[in-house]
Parts: C-alpha cells; sequence; structure tokens
C-alpha cells in the first residue's frame, strides 16, 4: 500500500487534496453547529403535546424542566442529562417526582445518541431503561450493582447509566438539597482489560523477535484476537472509532478502559514504535480473511493498475465516510467497515450485504478488504509513514560518515573485489 | 536461494478479482447512501433541520418525509 508514497504529487492531485480537507474541515464546523444540543427542542420533540418551562428553582445544573399537559402542571419534571456512550455523547430527559424522602425516578426519555443503532436495540430489547422506574434520586446507580448491564451493549449501557447517576444525583444535591449518601462508582478494570493487555504485549514480542517462540506466540495473539477482541468483546477498531477522537468523543477511562487500552495499542505502537501492529496481529477481521485464504487455497491477484489506485480509493471512500460522520456528528454512521456486524451478527440495511461480500473477496484474493477498502489500515499505514517524515525532517536519515575522497575510492575497490 | 517465478495468472482472473472489487464498491457506495437517508432521522440533525424550516419563510415544501 505504501509502494507509491514517494511519487510527488501533480498540481491536480495536490488540489484535490486540499479541497478534500477543506470540505472535511466545513463538514466538521457544520456538523458541530448543527447538534449543539437544544434540550427544549429534543425535549419537545418527544413530548409534543407539553407546554414545557424551565426551572426557575435555581439556576445551576442540572437543567430541569416543568411541563403542563392538558392545561394541567404536572407534579412531575424532567431533569435532563449528558453523558458519553460508546459512539459519542448522549442525551437523555429523567422524568422525576419529588417526595417526602427525595425524589423517585419515572421514566428515562432518550432524546439523543449517538449509539450503534444495534446496539440501542440491544439496550432496548433488554428493557434496560425499565430498571429506572421508581429507583430513589439517592441510590446507586452503577451497572453490575444495582443496575443489571445488557449484554453486547456493555459501554452503551454505562454511558447511559453514568449520564443518569451524574444529573440525578447533582440534582438531589443542587435542587433537593440533599447529602450525598451514594456510592461513586470505581475503576471498571478485570479480566477483560487485563487480557487486552496480554495480547498487545504478545503481538509485541511476535513483531520483535524472529524466533520460535515469536512463531507460536503470533499463533496465539491470532487466536486470542479473534476469539476475545472480535466474538467476545466485539471491539474492533473502526473509523467511527478514529473520528470520534477528533469530535471529542473520548469516554472516561474509568468507564471503558477497553477502549483507551486499544486506543493506546493500536495508535501508541504507531507513535512511539513506527509500526502498525494492530493491523497485523490484533485485527480479529484479518484474522478471519488469513483463515478464509487457509481455507480456499485460492490467491488471485489483483492487476497491478488497480493495486496501485487502491490507496486514491480507500482515501475517497474514507474521504466520504468522514463528510458523513461529521456532517451528522454521529460516527456510527459512516463506519462502512463490517467488523462489528462480523462479530455480533447485528447490522441494519445494506450492512447485511457488504460482510460476505467482504468474505467472497477475501476467499479469492488474500487480504482483499485490507488491500482495497481498509480505512483504518490506511489511517493507520498513514501514521506510521507520517511519523517517520517527521523523525526524517527532525532529526534527519541515518547518514553514512563522510569518507574521504582517497578513501573512498579504496572502499570501492575493496567492494569491487568483495563482490568479486 | 532460487527466487521462486510467480506463477502467471489468467486475464478471465484478474477480471474476477475487479468484479469482486467493483461489487463490494458498489455495496459500499449504496451504504452511504443508506447512511446519508439515515442522517435525517439523527435527532440533533432533525431538530436543526426543523429549527431551521421553522425560522425560514415559507418556504414550498419538498415533501418531507418525517
Amino acid at each position: 500500500m505504501s509502494r507509491d508514497i514517494n511519487v510527488a504529487l501533480t498540481p491536480q492531485e495536490k488540489l484535490i487534496r486540499v479541497f478534500a480537507y477543506l470540505s472535511l474541515l466545513a463538514a466538521f464546523i457544520v456538523g458541530q453547529i448543527a447538534s449543539q444540543t437544544d434540550f427544549e427542542a429534543l425535549l419537545q420533540g418527544q413530548m409534543p403535546d407539553a407546554t414545557l418551562s424551565r426551572s426557575q428553582a435555581n439556576e445551576q445544573l442540572p437543567v430541569v424542566y416543568r411541563f403542563e399537559s392538558g392545561g394541567e402542571l404536572s407534579p412531575d419534571v424532567v431533569v435532563m442529562a449528558e453523558g458519553v456512550g460508546y459512539g459519542g455523547p448522549l442525551v437523555v430527559g429523567i422524568r422525576a417526582r419529588r417526595t417526602e424522602d427525595g425524589g423517585r425516578l419515572n421514566e428515562i426519555l432518550v432524546l439523543s445518541h449517538k449509539e450503534t443503532p444495534s446496539f440501542l436495540e440491544r439496550i432496548n430489547r433488554g428493557k434496560f431503561f425499565g430498571q429506572f422506574a421508581g429507583k430513589s434520586v439517592s441510590d446507586n446507580f452503577i451497572v453490575g450493582d444495582d443496575i443489571d448491564a445488557v449484554s453486547g451493549a456493555t459501554v452503551s449501557a454505562e454511558g447511559f447509566t453514568a449520564a443518569i447517576r451524574e444529573a440525578v444525583h447533582l440534582g438531589a444535591v443542587q435542587h433537593l438539597k440533599q447529602k450525598p449518601s451514594w456510592q461513586e462508582p470505581g475503576w471498571n478494570v478485570g479480566a477483560d482489560e487485563f487480557l487486552l493487555i496480554l495480547l498487545f504485549a504478545m503481538a509485541f514480542l511476535g513483531a520483535y523477535r524472529r524466533d520460535k517462540l515469536a512463531k507460536y506466540t503470533r499463533y496465539v495473539v491470532m487466536v486470542g484476537a479473534l476469539v476475545f477482541v472480535g466474538f467476545y468483546a466485539n471491539v474492533s477498531l473502526n473509523l467511527g472509532n478514529l473520528a470520534g477522537i477528533v469530535m471529542g468523543y473520548i469516554p472516561l477511562p474509568r468507564q471503558h478502559p477497553m477502549w483507551w487500552i486499544m486506543m493506546i495499542g493500536a495508535l501508541g505502537s504507531v507513535i512511539v514504535l513506527g509500526r502498525n501492529i494492530y493491523c497485523h496481529q490484533i485485527c480479529p477481521f484479518k484474522v478471519v480473511q488469513d483463515m478464509l485464504q487457509k481455507v480456499s487455497g485460492i490467491q488471485l491477484r489483483i492487476k497491478p493498475a488497480v493495486q496501485r489506485k487502491a490507496r486514491t480509493l480507500i482515501f475517497t471512500l474514507s474521504w466520504a465516510a468522514l463528510m458523513l460522520i461529521f456532517l451528522s456528528a454521529h460516527p456510527a454512521l459512516g463506519s462502512y467497515e463490517p467488523f462489528a456486524m462480523m462479530f455480533s451478527l447485528e447490522g441494519l440495511g445494506i450492512q447485511w450485504y457488504i460482510l460476505p461480500a467482504a468474505l467472497l473477496g477475501s476467499f479469492f484474493v488474500p487480504s482483499f478488504w485490507c488491500r482495497l477498502f481498509c480505512p483504518v489500515g490506511l489511517f493507520l499505514n498513514e501514521g506510521v509513514r507520517a511519523r517517520r517524515s517527521i523523525r526524517n525532517k527532525f532529526f534527519g536519515r541515518k547518514k553514512r560518515k563522510p569518507i574521504p575522497a582517497a578513501e573512498s575510492s579504496k572502499v570501492e575497490i575493496i567492494a569491487k573485489s568483495d563482490g568479486e | 536461494m532460487v527466487k521462486k517465478k510467480k506463477k502467471q495468472q489468467k486475464p478471465w482472473q484478474y477480471k474476477f478479482s475487479l468484479a469482486l472489487s467493483l461489487l463490494m464498491l458498489l455495496l459500499v457506495c449504496g451504504y452511504f447512501v443508506q447512511s446519508f437517508v439515515e442522517i435525517r432521522k439523527v435527532k440533533p440533525v432533525s431538530v436543526a433541520i426543523e429549527r431551521l424550516t421553522r425560522s425560514a419563510p415559507a418556504v414550498e415544501s419538498g415533501g418531507g418525509d418525517d
């Protein structure tokens, strides 16, 4: 893929590149402006018949709305909560009512989110939000403690719970003048996180050693990547994750340590070591492609002319995907990779066709998806390349010591005789 | 060490791999179209669109699907 990286760009190509960057910047700005949270409009969308008025009880957060329905003032209030899920920021409205012992939750209204639709479907199917009804504002609201997790959508569930917890507890202190009696959530680090760190450590070992141990390590990492990163945790990197960083959608390390380990491992290896460890060893979809190749034994090649255009093709697709992501401020909408779908078997519309087509291609052409379509690979490889050029610019290439003219002819003669 | 010579690939094999690539490209483009339609359903975007339409003077309706 990096075959033609040293080829100088023509003026037209330079112009196209400038246009691409400027259009992405424009899309980013438009998307950010359009997605600025308008609590009242979001809430009105959910409660079209109600007349909303922002509570003037005090000016402090969280924002609380009172509402009239059918000409009568409701005893309920809606407490607005913002948090960060797997895909980005989310907004929920918590319908609550003041009681003698403080306050109780009635209903959770999901007003806005950037989660992958299949994840939200899982949450809704599991009646996750129903658990909050009847809870006291002074409860803990901790997943795994008084809130049940949703398998396959853990991070989204954590994100919603954290948003609700923070808003409710803040409301209890600011609006209801309660003293905190609840437990604060601890770090969410367990065996899964340890296993991911171990996989990365083994991948580094496999990348730097050339002995038998490294060979076996690579096999173990391959199986680990497929089973753990793919099927079990389903935390493959995708373009949405990378674009999310640009948009500031970064979960708290306490809330989602796995995300941090993955990012530090994948991006850290590029920045610190100048190697793309993720694509070669950790990516479970690469393992699937390699396995299909082993099964088929067919190794069709792509026309060299097509292969040369592959980098441009991935750039173009990535540009289109990023335009969609930035305009909608919704990372899941532009990620066209079939990774999440492959390992959760949940997708929307045309995604159901992308996965089999990618698998079919990999059956005949080695690393079909990686070579022609993967934006993650492109960005990580570009990162490696950028690091190399920065390093060369600031620290210079490894140069040989200048040899005096008289000695250089000696060296030449010696080299010639060695060659003979 | 003798370098292994790569086996020549037949023209139809090149065509087949190209066809697979084009099919994949078509599907990815289809995904973009699908996402573009989905964008309108994203809450903050739909709210922004609604806000813009509300503030704009009466314009001919484009047959909104919401």
